[in-house]
């Protein structure tokens, strides 16, 4: 009956209301609103151009001009940070975008078709069985390293996790009355796939995609910061900090400041998934 | 009751549903044969595992592995007067019978009705799923149908989830969602098992009224003997997957040719249980000893027989399916002593 009698915890505006009356889940949705915010208008914010280089003004600590200092190039931090900023989010969306697209297919297929479940579960314990920044590295080595391969290499990565959560809760709802009714009154397949069976897992994909946000920005992280992710010259956070390791001695502002931004985000993010489930799983709800 | 037979519109012959499990295989429906003719009501009565669900199940052909029709036809007439067999229909084909030609309603009033959306939304997606209509008109026709199934403020009533209905409304709107496509013929599979007495009444009201008014056929699959004496024109008995029984209402009734029918109707309580006799002593009811045999392994000859009072050595040849009288169906070797 629990997922019958929950109708209250559809994704709406009501759920929004109840989200932000939460302590935690407020501030994480601040501070991730902030960083977007800044990271959108990183051209309109930022005094520098992230590749302008300055010879003379090489690692300079941070001060009234370079806010977040320079890098070995002389580079603005606060400028790169900033722009970096955009492609983490960039990585971080389209990360999930993907997994949801391959995830939740191959899960409600799996869920749905009894026949294609075992192979398809196969798989999907394989790939989780499977450390996840390793098969993101062998995953861009094997389709050369970019922007849209490490994109694609973790969407891989990260899809087998929406396909289970999916798979079973496809299985809970096939079951249901509600979905042997609307085939006794000659619903298409497809339809009870999209209409019924989808609809119920909105909170579910909600949840595991805020988690596979977080999870993305910091794979990204540590794949450019091993050198296997987009190139060296791309700001992106993981990159800054693979420059900044060598001067970490005399220039720690390289690395500390890209690490402040992960930490915020990935923070902020598993703060908002970790409110999200937690008002969507009425267990939970109660003694909230 | 009808006055003239009217033609048969669903034809159930010699259908044999079977669960393959393993090496066992349990035959919850073997040999069944019955009619449903246009308008007229026919009850499927028979204990949890008898197979009358399956039987349903079959007819609409939602079976789920390893259930599986093995043998039989379910033939249906359509419109145009040709007959169908569903039971080798290619699912597209079963899909556009399905809500348009026959519809089914089920059990769980609470849990038929897809939480997440108003009523009044999987009426008008079932009426557009099998007709060309707009969204306005099948709101209407959404309405209406509430109206039909005396939803009061129906209006107003499309607009509700299921859970800010009660039980009995919902199963209401169940019917009405299962009726919105004008179906010929109904399969109510237990619809007033989960309600309270009051609401199971209103409910049977409201089917036998709208299967009078709409002319439609009704497979009414109950295991309550009550219900089927005001609702329905023929009765099938069923036991452990097969016709044991089956005769119009008020012959069922009044003359019982086989045990098992006869014990069942021992069962229900009436009036004369709760007075005293002249002698002093209170009838009791009388329970039919031990339970349904498991369908995966019948003992040979007659299913009933081991719980039979009328048993006799000839029962372990497997009586046929005959007439003990005129229209009165009985698989029984004794079916005149009892």
């Amino acid at each position: 009956m629990a997922a019958v009698s929950a109708p209250a915890i559809e994704a709406g505006p009501g759920l929004l209301r109840q989200l932000l009356r939460r302590r935690t889940v407020m501030i994480g949705l601040v501070v991730l609103c902030a960083v977007a915010l800044l990271a959108l208008l990183a051209p309109w914010i930022s005094p520098f151009s992230p590749s302008r280089l300055s010879i003379a003004n090489r690692l300079k600590p941070p001060g009234p001009v370079y806010w977040f200092g320079t890098d070995e190039f002389g580079r603005d931090g606060f400028t790169r940070t900033l722009y970096a900023g955009r492609l983490s989010l960039l990585v971080g969306v389209s990360v999930v975008a993907f997994a949801c697209v391959v995830g939740v297919t191959l899960g409600l297929v799996a869920g749905f078709f009894r026949r294609l479940d075992t192979p398809i579960a196969r798989v999907i314990d394989a790939m989780m069985a499977f450390p996840d920044i390793l098969l993101a590295i062998a995953l861009v080595a094997a389709l050369g390293p970019s922007l849209a391969t490490v994109i694609v290499a973790l969407g891989i990565v990260y899809a087998p996790r929406l396909a289970r959560v999916v798979r079973a809760s496809t299985l809970v709802i096939r079951e249901l009355p509600y979905v042997e009714a609307a085939r006794a009154l000659g619903v298409p397949t497809w339809r009870i796939l999209t209409r019924h069976v989808l609809r119920n897992l909105v909170s579910p994909i909600l949840v595991q995609g805020t988690f596979i946000f977080a999870y993305a920005m910091l794979a990204e992280a540590g794949l450019s910061f091993l050198g296997v992710g987009v190139s060296p010259e791309v700001p992106t956070w993981g990159t800054m900090i693979a420059a900044g390791r060598q001067y970490v001695g005399q220039a720690d502002w390289m690395t500390l400041f890209p690490g402040i931004a992960i930490v915020l985000s990935v923070l902020s993010l598993q703060l908002v998934g970790d409110g999200l489930r937690d008002l969507l799983d009425p267990r939970l709800r109660k003694d909230l | 009751m009808s006055a003239a037979p009217a033609e048969p519109i669903l034809r159930v012959e010699n259908l044999k549903t079977w669960f393959e499990l393993g090496s066992r295989v349990a035959r919850s429906v073997d040999d069944v044969s019955f009619d449903v003719r246009r308008g007229e009501t026919v009850a499927v009565v028979g204990e949890s595992g008898s197979g009358k669900s399956v039987t349903s199940l079959s007819i609409m052909r939602l079976l789920s592995p390893p259930g599986r029709i093995v043998g039989g036809r379910i033939l249906y007439r359509t419109q145009e007067g040709t007959e169908i067999d569903l039971a080798t229909l290619p699912e597209h084909k079963m899909r556009g019978i399905r809500g348009r030609e026959i519809a089914m309603i089920f059990q769980e009033p609470m849990t038929s009705l897809n939480p997440l959306f108003t009523v009044g939304d999987q009426i008008v997606e079932m009426i557009r799923l099998h007709e060309k209509m707009s969204r306005r008109e099948a709101r209407e026709r959404a309405r209406r149908m509430l109206e039909l199934v005396e939803i009061p403020a129906a209006a107003r009533r499309l607009d509700d989830y299921p859970h800010q209905m009660s039980g009995g409304m919902r199963q209401r709107a169940m019917i009405a969602l299962a009726l919105a496509c004008d179906p010929r013929v109904l399969i109510a599979d237990e619809p007033t098992t989960a309600l309270d007495v009051t609401i199971q009444a209103q409910v049977l009201d409201l089917l036998r009224r709208l299967q009078a008014e709409l002319g439609m056929s009704v497979v009414f699959v109950t295991h309550n003997l009550g219900v089927v004496a005001e609702l329905a024109h023929r009765v099938v008995v069923m036991y452990a997957g097969r016709v044991v029984e089956s005769a119009p209402v008020n012959e069922l009734f009044e003359r019982q040719r086989h045990p098992y029918t006869k014990g069942l109707l021992a069962c229900i309580p009436t009036p004369r249980h709760g007075r005293t006799d002249p002698s002093g002593e209170r009838p009791r009811l009388t329970p039919i000893p031990g339970s349904v045999p498991n369908v995966a392994a019948l003992p040979p000859g007659c299913a009933f027989a081991p719980r039979c009072p009328l048993a006799i050595a000839k029962c372990e040849i497997d009586p046929p399916l005959e007439f003990a009288a005129p229209g009165h169906l009985s698989r029984c070797w004794r079916h005149d002593e009892v």
